[in-house]
């Protein structure tokens, strides 16, 4: 009887440990990034269009940072498909920094590549 | 130049449908699931049984129908797995996570080889009850599984 419990206990401390850790860690939603938006620009040096998750990779003038973008239907509602950037081109983003200050992400709102502006999140979109 | 191989997996066209496709990863990601399901439900389940924590039915008809379950959802994994991965080979190999996953999953396959292998495996299904090393090696499995599971769930947050 008493192994059983143990057994038990066991288990759903390794399912709460599952459920939470990733909690504070993932990338979905807003949780992890700065609550204000931001402005960067930078040099396309990686385009990746396709699940689990579209980004770019950019060089900008305070090093090399991630893009994320929308999720791939979000990113394609955008109008941002293959073709669309193409490594070197410039890019503003206009989004929200990872809030950890050593983690080098952008959650984009918006790209804007060759005058050409794909929204992520319309409804997210603060204009100055 | 297994890399350089790996590598080339992207340019596939099954790797470049998988990306434009709107249903064809998150199928291909349930296909994974339901494999790993199937495997470590079936395995931990036999593992349990050996290490005497469980302690209902006979191991002989047990150990034959759990084992082969779990072959066929490692087959399910494998081979989904080999296809969510050709989406972006270059991403996953760079990935800290996903190189501990196949260290463990190597590790995990050769526990298996040598279980396989064991006169007292094959004097289990004969009948006999499971002697230290096979409740050692089933001991292994159930830690080696549940960690890549870990590892796994864990390529999305590093």
């Amino acid at each position: 009887m008493l192994t059983k419990y143990i057994v038990k206990s066991v288990f759903s401390a390794l399912l709460l440990i599952l459920l939470w850790l990733p909690e504070a860690a993932a990338h979905h939603g807003w949780n992890w990034t700065e609550d204000q938006q931001t402005e960067m620009t930078g040099s396309i040096t990686e385009v990746y269009i396709g699940p689990p998750h579209p980004r770019l990779m950019i060089e900008t003038d305070v090093g090399r940072w991630q893009v994320d973008l929308g999720n791939p239907r979000q990113t394609k509602a955008a109008g941002f498909v293959e073709g669309e950037a193409k490594v070197g081109d410039q890019v503003l983003i206009r989004g929200h920094r990872s809030a950890k200050q050593d983690e080098r992400i952008i959650k984009a709102v918006r790209a804007t590549i060759n005058n050409k502006q794909y929204t992520f999140y319309p409804n997210l979109l603060r204009e100055d | 130049m297994p890399e350089t191989w790996l590598l080339s997996l992207s340019e596939s066209a099954l790797a470049s449908a998988l990306r434009q496709s709107a249903i064809g990863y998150p199928l291909l990601s349930s296909a994974h699931i339901l494999g790993l399901s199937l495997l470590v439900g079936s395995i931990v389940t036999l593992d349990l049984r050996l290490l005497n924590i469980v302690k209902r039915g006979r191991l002989s008809e047990l150990a034959p129908l759990l084992s082969r379950v779990a072959a066929g959802g490692l087959l399910l994994a494998a081979v989904s797995g080999l296809l969510l991965f050709s989406v972006q080979p270059a991403h996953y190999l760079g990935n800290n996570a996903f190189l501990l996953k196949l260290v463990l999953l190597s590790l995990a396959l050769i526990n298996v080889a040598i279980v396989h292998s064991l006169p007292a495996w094959r004097l289990l299904l004969a009948g006999q009850p499971p002697g230290l090393l096979l409740k050692f090696t089933a001991a292994v499995s159930i830690i080696l599984w549940l960690a890549i599971i870990t590892a796994g769930r864990w390529i999305a947050f590093v």
